[in-house]
């Protein structure tokens, strides 16, 4: 009798958690009709604010309730007394949470596309925003290591508001690259190899944490 | 109040133990099955409930039952045949001779109990003297 | 011989503060255990490595034929196990909760499970957030009891249950052993249920078991002996002897190896007995943790 319950994780996790996902997915997606049907910069930016506010909640709720909650309110007890592995419950969990954000990432990606390529700003703004787009799946992904592995309400606290600071100074920290900051004036849009080696550190990144949790995880020995 | 009785039938027990009673549970056990059998609930040749189906009406550990049954069927009480369960023995005369085995008991008590405290057998057969004297004044 | 449900032998586990050392312990098929012992004598530690949820430093442990740790996956799934700290979910509803157990086990058994809804007054369609503690308690135990696993491991599972709730589940526990195949064990400080429903008795206190014996033999070797002496009467140096207490002429002495022989020592050493009485397993459960207090390890 050995059925894997990573499926039957993934879809009680969605049952308990569709509302606010779709919640916040319809934000998204208010966000993103008022940036399109809008033609002001005012429209943009309140567009613009609703989206990553939808994205920055989102990734918060998939962290905080998702994983550190249910640890701490000790359902993680209930699961564990199931017939599953410390592996398939991360498992489970990081393809929740991958898949959930997923959409509302696209949403954004597709906005900030739309609104670049449409509009009066410069087509080389794509220089800046690719490498952001990437960044948000780096931030979630390192938060859901910190939850996961270090199982403290303290410390996942302490990364998500890390991630979110960091967000930003991270956008001032990709402006100072050279190829990245002459191009947000230009016209056109160049994918020059310091933005390929940029964006490739971050795919790097994500792959990494995620093969270390994973590692982490199944190295545990005392679950609860 | 209806409701709570029908939810409560299921608990009917045939036996009903005591938490507080000093004596040892199997004990209890066996002298409510000798009072079953005594006043004819339970007359001879009646097949006793499993072990296992009596210890969960009545609560009580498997362990205790099992006991209970040994004990009985030492003082020929019951009969046990392999694989097929316990029964109450064929003997007619088991009322009195249940009764006389609970005396025997009794007396096994306070005998012991007698001891203990360092009486003899006089002082003891004077105290039952008196016993039976005050029962007697009391139109017992 | 029937099966072994569990077996622990030279089971040990090491953390900062507290040593778990030479658990050895086997449960029968068909056998309820009961586990007893003060708070942080090493009962969940040792129930968690029974589960495979925590990993021990030393020794092997058996469960239902399975090796734990290492097969923890494939003994889960005929283990119930229900322990006071865990919860269900409380943003769902019970209902919620038995679909997903349906979904899960095979062996779930519905009609019993809706049996057990109505006993122990469940709302299915009612938010565990909303539920008091005691049903929270008793929807826990559901979840465990309606798999019909054939061996339930619960860690005080009868805490804050009102008397007629408590009742209501020992009958379903009693329900369990109907079945020769099917095993409990169960910790509980409810000494009164562990005495009555269990079958072994095993005492742990302070990471080490002080006994592990059939409960019939277990509470026949305690005795509270009463007497009355003399003040020059001492029972120091008596063999057997756990305890003493003594007010004016009066005391009484505690053994946990009664046989007549240890009654007469007491008598020749100048004492009148005046009572010689049985122990309930609180009391044995005290007179044990106070003599380990006083014992000076070597």
């Amino acid at each position: 009798m050995s059925k894997s319950l990573v499926m039957t994780l993934i879809r009680k996790d969605w049952d308990l958690f569709k509302k606010a996902i779709i919640a916040l997915t319809a934000l998204g997606f208010i966000g993103l009709a008022i940036v399109v049907l809008g033609h002001t910069q005012f429209t943009f930016i309140v567009g613009g604010i609703l989206l990553i506010t939808a994205i920055i909640i989102l990734g918060c709720v998939l962290v905080q309730a998702g994983i550190a909650v249910e640890r701490k309110d000790q359902s993680l007890a209930f699961i564990m007394s199931m017939p599953v592995t410390i592996r398939e419950y991360t498992s489970a969990k990081v393809i929740f949470c991958l898949s959930s954000y997923a959409v509302v990432w696209a949403l954004l990606i597709a906005a900030a596309t739309y609104v670049v390529m449409a509009s009066p700003i410069p087509d080389g703004m794509m220089a800046l925003f690719a490498p952001i787009f990437l960044e948000l799946p780096c931030l979630l992904v390192l938060m859901m290591a910190v939850a996961l592995v270090t199982e403290s309400t303290e410390a996942t606290v302490v990364a998500m508001t890390a991630c979110n600071i960091g967000f930003n100074f991270l956008i001032f920290a990709f402006i100072r690259i050279p190829d990245i900051g002459r191009q947000m004036a230009s016209e056109t849009f160049e994918m020059t190899p310091q933005i390929h080696a940029l964006l490739g550190a971050e795919i790097l990144f994500i792959v990494v944490t995620l093969a270390l949790t994973l590692y982490l995880q199944s190295r545990k020995t005392d679950f609860i | 109040m209806h409701t709570v009785y029908t939810q409560y039938t299921y608990m009917h027990s045939e036996l009903v133990i005591s938490q507080t009673d000093g004596r040892p549970m199997y004990q209890q056990v066996m002298e409510q099955i000798r009072q079953k059998i005594a006043v004819g609930d339970w007359p001879p040749g009646h097949e006793l409930p499993s072990i296992r189906a009596l210890a969960a009406s009545v609560k009580v550990s498997v362990i205790t039952v099992k006991r209970a049954y040994m004990e009985l069927e030492r003082e020929g009480l019951i009969v046990t045949q392999q694989g097929r369960g316990s029964f109450v023995a064929d003997d007619v005369s088991i009322g009195p001779k249940l009764q006389r085995e609970e005396l025997q008991h009794h007396l096994e008590e306070a005998v012991k109990r007698a001891r203990l405290l360092g009486m003899d057998l006089s002082e003891l057969l004077d105290m039952v003297r008196r016993i039976r004297a005050e029962m007697l004044k009391d139109g017992k | 011989m029937s099966e072994l449900a569990v077996k622990f032998q030279g089971v040990g586990k090491d953390y900062k503060h507290f040593h778990l050392r030479d658990i050895d312990f086997e449960l029968e098929e068909g056998r309820i255990m009961g586990f007893v012992g003060p708070n942080g004598a090493g009962k969940s530690t040792t129930i968690r490595i029974l589960l495979g949820l925590i990993h021990q430093d030393r020794g092997n442990v058996s469960v239902l034929g399975h090796a734990m740790p290492c097969d923890q996956v494939q003994a889960k799934w005929d283990i119930g196990f229900v322990s006071e700290d865990m919860r269900l979910y409380p943003q769902a509803t019970l209902a919620w909760h038995m679909k997903l157990m349906t979904s899960i086990y095979p062996k779930w058994d519905e009609d019993y499970a809706a049996r057990l809804v109505k006993r122990f007054e469940l709302r299915p369609q009612q938010i565990l957030k909303r539920f008091s503690h005691g049903e929270r308690t008793k929807a826990v135990l559901l979840m465990a009891l309606a798999r019909r696993p054939r061996l339930l491991v619960l860690d005080e599972p009868t805490t804050g249950l009102d008397p007629v709730a408590r009742r209501d589940v020992l009958h379903e526990f009693m329900d369990v052993v109907t079945d020769e195949r099917r095993s409990i064990l169960f910790s509980s400080h409810n000494t009164l249920d562990v005495e009555q429903i269990s079958d072994q008795i095993t005492f742990i206190d302070k990471g080490r078991i002080i006994r592990s014996q059939d409960k019939e033999t277990f509470l026949e070797q305690w005795r509270r002996v009463r007497f009355a002496a003399t003040g020059g009467f001492s029972a120091e140096g008596l063999p057997g002897i756990v305890e003493t207490v003594r007010s004016g002429h009066l005391g009484a002495v505690i053994t946990d190896v009664y046989s007549e022989e240890v009654v007469e020592r007491v008598k020749q050493a100048g004492a009148d007995i005046t009572a010689v009485e049985r122990m309930t397993l609180e009391e044995i459960f005290v007179a044990n943790v106070i003599r380990s207090r006083n014992e000076v390890r070597p």
